[in-house]
């Protein structure tokens, strides 16, 4: 326990440690100030405003409160509070113990191998302390959802201490998942044999509770409300473990019984504790499935950190030999992508990506022409784009700067980044094309507007390229991986508002032509700064 | 003494142990050479109690995964892979802990002196080197000072002053009782210290070379092996 206690709490003050070595601690610290000192200004200024009008103020209109009558919100409004109370936990834990077999190794790293698998240490020991950290960091993750508190006081007209419960009851909720996961790789991993049964009882679960609603409403002759009300919302429901008695943990926080509360949350807890005691009993030999999977996850990660992409499939045919045929100097990094497309693509011109955009505008497309009745290409631009902002993260040259050539061959960087990022723009510019021809011809809008979101998606696509970069490059290399990550997208989120900003003005103006012209003007002035940052700073 | 009985490994169909026997004599230094892919590597997993398997190993009559034998043993693997978030000294510290070692602190930074990471003490585990960390992986295996210490192929990625370190020190191990047994594909990083060699290839145990005997014959080493395992190919 002392040695689980140790690496708990020193890799805990560590990631503090690191983060505050960074530039980045003083960035955050930078922006809270902001924030606060926003705040108090935004206060004051509100204040003397308010103190310094002649009429005072009053709110133009009363907002309505909606009174629920008693008998409606006991008979309706509270069944279906309950019944929502007993579903979630019982989809989370279903689809914990589901994806258990496979889920379950991830809690182990290749660190744990080396060190905790060979040490005297029980399995059970071991799984117990890795269930636990996750379970702390699922729990430490979730605090913010106390932020939602005065939400669920205000608009839902809940005590605070009610509120308090139901955000607990689902970390609660998650945390049970989780170890249902963990329980279910122990007794799956240990006997591999005991695996094809994961889905077969997946199945019966839900078949049995098809079942007892079909005999419910059947025997009863009862509405699909009254149904499931008797079903999961009865004093009958209650009983059923972790499932009822969160439900009624639930209801019990609205009606204010805490005392209701107490009991079931301690029903909760010693029934979480009995799975524990499980898992600790149950005879564990799950070290061989976990090492497979550690390892997996660190030639990944090794591969990773080296901008090495891992194939997920191993290739089917050996490549034919083909020569690149044309390069000379910088200008070969292009020919060299252009190469490989021409090898791997559909034709030798479009990516799965070009597939991709596609099936999206083309659905898009005939969902404003059929559905709304529309023919605006706008909102078929604006869904591609939004898609590719999230698509495309990192930074576009991770496998170029994980090799070396790019910086051991003698030609200018910029050169060399340059040229890699035209085949990247070009390689945009082919993939977006079928999906905006076919969306055109479909909408019949007008040529100008087409081309102008074409220019605009393609601009975008150099601007996320060369913002990508341009991040990437900035960012501590020092910084642990998903802080790094939630800051390479703020950042890009941050960058992406200027354009943002004109293409909703030109939306709301209906001027959306003009404004898209500006928006490609912005993109393509972000893109070349960012191409100069990124270049300057290029490192591996 | 470790005993391994009829170790048979398998992946789906590939076999990669077939009835592996062999026995660590106490206070000697052993090796498992063979070339790559020979199922060296899933031997020493299945000694460390990390695979299953078909067959019986035994670490002074107790089985492998048993907590009394996983005390006795101490294991180094070929790939490091440290805790990102732990410095130096903190992973010594952790495998003291789980170990439950006491009076450890003084034979720490011997190690760590000897490893030459004495100064690298507060540096976290991804700030090392490659090398580092494997120096830091030896000496993770070393603190609990077990009786067998199984080593993946120790050398790799280790500069010349580190080799000869380490190589000092399983002379020292061995001298002290313990059982060093290590396994690798470069017969020239144990010439002169081995005692007793296991040449395994294609999972199966082709042979094994005393030192005494291989003394009076006035053969080398890798005149042995390569004489076990060409005749196999041929």
């Amino acid at each position: 326990m002392a040695a689980y206690f140790y690496y708990i709490s020193h890799t805990f003050i560590n990631c503090f440690k690191k983060l505050f070595r960074t530039w980045v601690a003083a960035m955050i610290g930078i922006i809270l100030l902001f924030g606060i000192i926003g705040g108090i200004i935004g206060g004051a200024v509100g204040s003397y405003v308010e103190d310094n009008t002649d009429e005072p103020y009053t709110e133009e209109y009363v907002e309505e409160s909606v009174e629920i009558p008693p008998e409606d919100f006991e008979n309706i409004v509270l069944p279906i509070i309950e019944m929502v109370a007993f579903a979630v936990p019982f989809g989370f834990i279903f689809a914990f113990f589901y994806t258990g077999d496979k889920s379950g190794a991830s809690i182990f790293n290749m660190s744990d191998v080396n060190f905790l698998f060979a040490s005297p240490r029980r399995p059970q020991s071991i799984l117990c302390f890795k269930s636990f950290i996750q379970m702390g960091a699922v729990f430490l993750s979730s605090l913010y959802l106390g932020a939602q508190i005065p939400n669920l006081v205000l608009n839902l007209g809940l005590t605070v201490a009610a509120a308090i419960v139901i955000v607990l009851a689902f970390i609660v909720c998650i945390i049970l998942g989780m170890l249902t996961s963990v329980c279910t790789y122990t007794i799956v991993a240990s006997k591999p044999s005991r695996k094809k049964w994961v889905t077969p009882i997946a199945v019966a679960v839900l078949l049995l509770v098809a079942l007892i609603l079909f005999l419910v409403k059947h025997f009863g002759n009862l509405g699909w409300f009254d149904t499931l009300k008797l079903t999961f919302a009865s004093r009958y429901s209650r009983f059923f473990p972790i499932f009822g008695w969160m439900a009624y943990l639930v209801v019990s926080a609205v009606k204010g019984n805490y005392l209701m509360c107490l009991l079931m949350l301690l029903a909760i807890i010693a029934f979480t504790l009995l799975i524990f005691y499980f898992v600790w009993r149950i005879d564990a030999d799950f070290y061989e499935d976990a090492v497979i999977k550690a390892n997996d996850t660190f030639e990944k990660q090794q591969a990773a950190l080296e901008g090495k992409k891992q194939r997920k499939k191993p290739r089917k045919e050996i490549a034919k030999p083909q020569e690149i045929g044309k390069g000379w100097g910088a200008n070969a990094f292009f020919f060299k992508q252009m190469h490989i497309r021409r090898r791997n693509a559909l034709l030798g011109l479009f990516s799965k990506s070009a597939v991709t955009y596609m099936l999206i505008s083309v659905g898009a497309a005939a969902a404003v022409k059929f559905i709304l009745g529309g023919s605006s290409f706008t909102p078929i631009a604006i869904t591609l784009l939004v898609i590719h902002f999230f698509k495309n993260f990192g930074s576009p040259l991770d496998e170029e700067t994980g090799a070396d050539l790019i910086f051991t061959a003698p030609i200018s960087r910029y050169k060399s980044v340059f040229w890699l990022l035209l085949s990247g723009f070009i390689g945009a510019a082919i993939d977006a094309l079928p999906g905006f021809a076919l969306s055109y011809l479909l909408l019949g809008d007008s040529i100008g507007n087409m081309i102008m979101w074409f220019a605009v998606f393609v601009t975008f696509d150099t601007f996320s390229a060369t913002t990508g970069l341009a991040v990437a490059m900035i960012m501590p290399s020092r910084l642990p991986a998903a802080i790094n990550a939630v800051f390479c997208i703020y950042l890009r989120m941050l960058l992406a508002v200027p354009g943002l900003v004109l293409l909703i003005i030109g939306l709301v103006s209906g001027n959306i032509f003009a404004m898209g012209i500006w928006t490609l003007i912005i993109n393509l002035i972000c893109s070349a700064a960012c191409f100069f940052i990124g270049s300057a700073l290029l490192k591996k | 003494m470790l005993q391994v009985a009829n170790i048979t490994k398998k992946y789906g169909k590939v076999v990669a142990n077939n009835k592996v026997s062999f026995m660590v004599p106490d206070g000697s230094i052993t090796v498992l050479l063979g070339p790559n892919g020979a199922g060296k590597s899933t031997v020493i997993k299945s000694i460390a109690g990390f695979l299953k398997y078909d067959g019986v190993i035994t670490v002074d009559g107790k089985e492998n995964k048993s907590l009394e034998a996983k005390r006795l043993i101490g294991y180094v693997p070929e790939i490091p892979a440290l805790y990102p978030n732990l410095t130096v000294a903190e992973h010594l510290e952790f495998i003291a802990r789980i170990y439950k070692l006491k009076d450890y602190k003084d034979y720490m930074n011997e190690l760590l002196d000897r490893m030459e990471l004495t100064d690298k003490k507060n540096k976290f585990g991804d700030e090392l080197s490659k090398g580092m960390q494997q120096k830091l992986s030896i000496c993770c295996g070393l603190l609990p000072r077990p009786k067998f210490l199984l080593f993946d192929e120790p050398m790799i990625g280790l500069d010349p002053h580190a080799i000869k370190e380490l190589k000092g020190m399983f002379i020292e191990l061995k001298n002290s009782g313990c059982s060093v047994f290590i396994s690798t594909h470069m017969i020239d990083s144990i010439e002169n210290m081995w005692d007793k060699t296991v040449i395994m290839q294609n999972g199966e145990v082709k042979a094994e070379v005393l030192r005494e005997n291989i003394e009076k014959s006035g053969h080398t080493l890798e005149e042995i092996f390569f004489s076990v395992t060409e005749s196999i190919k041929e």
